[in-house]
């Protein structure tokens, strides 16, 4: 039962609703992947509202970059986030290339997009099989991590590692990154069992009747209110709405792809969205193999110089990513991390409102979180 | 059948009876891995060993609001199963005449299910409510609202189990009381010796299905699982069992699937859990049902309420279907 408190009991007047139940789940909860905390105020078992708190797993990278190098800041910005550690490194790589005024090696430029489609790829699996498991449907969940496991041993192969990759170094790649013909032509033969693998989950998940009685129409997000909200990647373009950074991004003029949306925003939409950007990567990484130049793949032929605030967006699996650098001869005096779930995070308590408690995690998930990345240290300025 | 003999009889059938319902989460957990394309456990490991280690875990006093009660209710469970199997061994089942019903199966079960809401209700676990977070000092967008437990949400669902969602079960054990023409299950097992088993007729058929899907409820196996939903509540009602509390939860949940199985081998089969060969169609029905969670376990997501409700009333339809042709196969017979 909603009980109204008109205005002469509140402090600003605005009305505010009580709710007879309010559910936490964490800091700890078995269903989040992350420590953080979701509030449910809930009547009859469905959400009515929802707040979600991160800042339990704060750690302060930016405050320990200062004053570093910037080549030592960069190697400390993989430790962001485990799931796209590459788009950090890459990202903070391309400040600090901006703010030094390196030119990258071309071969190099094109190293760096496959891992970084590469990291995509695993991202979105990951996505689907945590997806899959929250709805309880452990098979899918297999399924979709033994087709993972093949772009886990590419990064392996490339990196030397299957998280922390250390793929980008300031003017280029590290030299392990670089690929032989065998090794490329590895990378192609597994992107033609992610097609055909990743094709055949997607039709069964697609025709299972229960499995889509459960997410079509769930956690429904519009466009209107994902821009609102300011939400970014995936989640925003399974909205409807068309926008990919990727397409701003030097890195990628020479290779075509199509920015893929979907109409509904619910989960459903949202995990077709992801599905579908796995064979848009696939079709990336096979044009970077097939156009990869020859030459150097690092340029050190750099100083450390003075630089003010330069900024620098890329597209990592969950959307838009900031990071900026401001140097004082060579070494961080200023630097700011900004990652996709932040923007996040609005979409995700309006995605649980108006359905079950048991789809709430489903909810949240859809926006594909990663909240220990999104903890980070940041000043709200009210204009 | 002296007094004597009758003891040792049942004491020997429960023997062989809990040897084989320890069995029975193992082979469910392998199968679900084999249809995973997964090794999965060892078939010992999750009933027997898990059991055996549970036993000598260090046990703390539960969160709970009775915390004796609640550590006893384990216990309870596992007598009620014990008595639900015991009016099913022949000798039992011959002389207790009116307890041997189908009205004290359905009673025996309905105090299980009662079970589940007492543990849900008396659960207090650190998931939700009591987890150290400075929710208080930080206020929220609705600071009025009452704090609940995740086991709230259980006791919840538990009680909706309990007025309609088992219905389907207890509709399908209607099915061969109809066609035998009598609630005592010794009746039931003397019409099918001399008519031959109702599995093999029309409405024992139908009665099948809607035992499985309503035995699938009961157990809160997925994708009825949403008393233990691995999304919100986790292990909800079981959340604070520890050390041989939950041992015994253990053997009492593996125990319901194997005396499931036996109800159902009783009543659409003909053969009770007897101390002979015949044993063995038991074991062989618990084992295959066994094997039919796992692979429905597998292959079906959690149901939620939107789910769940179309498919308790589709599948009481159908029992009631069962129920109408039993009928008229009674008259026509």
């Amino acid at each position: 039962m909603v009980t109204k408190i008109d205005g002469a009991t509140t402090c600003n007047e605005v009305e505010r609703q009580v709710f007879e139940t309010e559910i936490d789940m964490g800091t700890v909860h078995p269903a989040a992947l992350e420590p953080y905390r979701v509030r449910l105020f809930v009547e009859d078992e469905i959400v009515k509202d929802a707040e979600i708190t991160v800042g339990v797993n704060h750690r302060g990278i930016e405050r320990i970059m200062e004053g570093l190098p910037v080549e030592k800041a960069n190697a400390l910005t993989e430790k962001v986030c485990g799931i796209c550690s590459n788009g950090h490194i890459f990202n903070s790589c391309r400040a600090g290339e901006g703010a030094l005024g390196i030119e990258i090696p071309e071969r190099a430029r094109y190293l760096r997009v496959l891992a970084q489609e590469l990291e995509r790829l695993h991202s979105h699996m990951l996505y689907l099989g945590h997806g899959s498991e929250v709805l309880n449907h452990e098979t899918f969940a297999m399924r979709i991590f033994y087709i993972r496991e093949s772009v886990m041993e590419l990064l392996y192969m490339m990196g030397g590692n299957r998280v922390q990759y250390g793929i980008s170094v300031l003017g280029g790649v590290r030299p392990r990154a670089d690929l032989n013909l065998k090794e490329q032509q590895r990378i192609l033969e597994v992107m033609d069992y992610i097609d055909d693998k990743v094709a055949g989950f997607a039709e069964r998940f697609v025709n299972d009747p229960m499995v889509m009685h459960r997410i079509v129409g769930t956690g429904q997000l519009s466009q209107k209110q994902a821009l609102d909200l300011h939400v970014t990647g995936p989640t925003l373009r399974a909205t409807g709405y068309e926008f990919d950074q990727r397409t701003k991004m030097p890195e990628y003029d020479d290779i075509e792809f199509d920015v893929i949306t979907q109409d509904g925003g619910d989960v459903a939409a949202n995990i077709l969205m992801r599905a579908t950007e796995i064979f848009q990567a696939t079709k990336i990484i096979r044009q970077v193999i097939k156009n990869l130049p020859d030459g150097p793949i690092v340029n050190r032929d750099w100083e450390m110089v003075d630089s003010p605030v330069y900024k620098s967006y890329i597209e990592v699996p969950r959307g838009v990513c900031y990071h900026s650098y401001g140097l004082e001869d060579g070494k961080v005096r200023h630097s700011i991390i900004r990652t996709p779930s932040m923007s996040n995070i609005g979409a995700m308590q309006e995605s649980c409102i108006g359905h079950p408690v048991q789809d709430a995690q489903l909810a949240i998930v859809s926006c594909d979180p990663c909240f220990t990345c999104t903890d980070r240290a940041i000043q709200i300025i009210k204009l | 059948m002296d007094l004597g003999y009758s003891i040792i009889y049942v004491i020997v059938t429960f023997i062989i009876g809990g040897f084989v319902a320890l069995w029975l989460p193992g082979i469910e957990k392998k199968a679900e891995a084999r249809v995973q394309q997964r090794i999965g456990p060892q078939l010992s490991s999750p009933g027997v060993y898990t059991t055996l280690k549970f036993f000598f875990k260090h046990a703390l006093k539960p969160t709970a609001v009775m915390p004796r009660l609640y550590n006893a209710l384990p216990i309870i469970t596992l007598i009620v199963v014990a008595a639900l199997f015991l009016i099913l061994i022949p000798p039992v089942m011959l002389s207790w005449g009116p307890f041997a019903s189908i009205v004290a199966v359905v009673g025996l079960l309905k105090v299980e299910e009662v079970l589940y809401l007492f543990m849900s209700s008396f659960s207090q676990s650190l998931m939700s409510k009591s987890m150290p977070f400075p929710d208080q000092a930080k206020g929220a967008k609705h600071r009025d609202a009452k704090q609940s437990f995740l086991e709230t949400i259980s006791a919840n669902r538990s009680l909706r189990l309990i007025s309609f969602g088992s219905l389907p079960f207890y509709l399908a054990l209607f099915i061969p009381v109809i066609m035998a023409g009598s609630i005592d299950l010794s009746s039931i097992v003397r019409y099918q010796l001399a008519n031959g088993p109702i599995l093999f007729t029309l409405p024992g058929i139908i009665g099948t299905i809607v035992f499985f899907v309503g035995f699938l409820i009961i157990l809160n196996a997925n994708p009825f699982a949403f008393m233990e939903g691995h999304s919100d509540v986790i292990q909800g009602p079981i959340m604070e069992y520890m050390s041989k509390s939950r041992a015994v939860y253990t053997i009492a949940h593996a125990s319901l699937i194997f005396v499931g199985s036996c109800l159902y081998s009783t009543l659409f089969l003909g053969i009770p859990p007897a101390m002979s060969v015949s044993f063995i169609v038991p074991i062989v029905c618990s084992i295959i049902i066994t094997m039919a969670i796992a692979v429905t376990s597998a292959f079906a997501p959690l149901f939620t309420n939107r789910e769940f409700y179309p498919t308790v009333i589709a599948t009481s339809m159908i029992a009631v279907i069962g129920i109408i042709t039993a009928c008229l196969t009674t008259i026509i017979l």
